[in-house]
């Protein structure tokens, strides 16, 4: 069971670092770091707003496995 | 059949604290002149080189924090916002920078007590400039730090010399870092209950070789219920209310 995530793909399409998304977001470098390696699962608003800046869905980016 | 499981394994894991309990009282009263004669030489050895032990301590400390703080700096002076291994680098630099200035100040007011409460034998007067030495360079350390983090995190905010620097930073922690400060208090919390625990338990211990007299007790029960007393209340008055975690 786990949150998987495509943040990084997402980003490198964007040619965005984890800096520039974590203040378009308004969370830190470290926070977008421990979330796309899978350590930390966003809230909900942190999601919408990830998705929002990539023009996406949560659902697009965020995917639940249940194992 | 779990629940079973995890009482039988209570009930062994306290016959075998008792065993060891009982085996570590026998060694006491066994060795009781031995043991004495150890923690008699051991305070004795603290108390005739309090100075000197110091003096080591807190040059080794200072040396290493500006070792990693200047390290530290000079990362940060040439980092590229693309350069993620150097970011995590000085983040972890600076994570260990902050507790080590922390338990140098601390260690300079055990060390102080121990010069006060041995004034008729060494002089107060070079322990307390110690102190205040050791003190001052720990809180201009802790103060370059914080200003050193808020370059890395600029997001972050407040003043270390405000008193209200607390509620300041945490205000500025997103929800990540809010989530890291939860699990450590936590951490923090359950391990703290164990090493009080431990702690009185070894007073008792120790107290059969070595009158130790109330205090010890009196001290560890009252920062023992202070804790817990603490987290309770915080724990109920979050339940009811006060979570303000509303964005």
């Amino acid at each position: 069971m786990g949150l998987k995530n495509r943040l990084k793909e997402y980003r490198a399409r964007n040619n965005l670092n984890q800096s520039d998304l974590g203040k378009l977001v308004g969370t830190s470098r470290q926070t977008i770091s421990l979330i796309e390696r899978g350590d930390y699962s966003p809230s909900v608003i942190l999601a919408l707003k990830i998705a929002k800046v990539f023009g996406t869905t949560v659902e697009e980016l965020f995917l639940y496995e249940e194992e | 059949m779990k629940s079973q499981k995890q009482t039988l394994k209570f009930f062994i894991a306290i016959i075998i604290s008792s065993l060891i309990g009982g085996l570590l009282g026998w060694f006491i009263i066994h060795f009781e002149t031995e043991i004495y004669h150890g923690l008699i030489n051991v305070q004795n050895l603290i108390l005739h080189n309090n100075l000197s032990i110091q003096f080591f301590i807190f040059g080794l400390c200072a040396l290493l924090i500006l070792i990693l703080f200047f390290s530290a700096k000079h990362k940060l002076n040439r980092l590229n916002p693309n350069d993620d291994v150097l970011f995590d680098q000085i983040d972890h630099q600076l994570g260990v920078l902050l507790p080590l200035i922390s338990a140098t100040m601390i260690s300079g007011f055990c060390f102080f007590g121990i010069t006060v409460s041995n004034a008729l034998n060494e002089p107060v007067l070079i322990g307390l400039i110690l102190f205040l030495f050791n003190t001052s360079f720990a809180l201009i350390m802790m103060v370059l730090t914080i200003k050193l983090t808020k370059v890395l995190y600029p997001e972050k905010k407040g003043n270390p010399l405000d008193f209200n620097f607390d509620k300041e930073w945490i205000k500025s922690c997103d929800e990540a870092e809010k989530f890291v400060i939860y699990k450590a208090s936590y951490r923090c919390y359950q391990l703290m209950n164990f090493v009080y625990c431990g702690v009185m338990t070894l007073c008792l211990l120790i107290s059969i070789a070595v009158n130790i007299g109330i205090f010890p007790y009196l001290l560890i029960g009252f920062l023992w219920i202070t804790q817990t007393l603490i987290y309770s209340i915080s724990a109920n008055r979050f339940q009811h209310g006060q979570l303000d975690n509303v964005q």
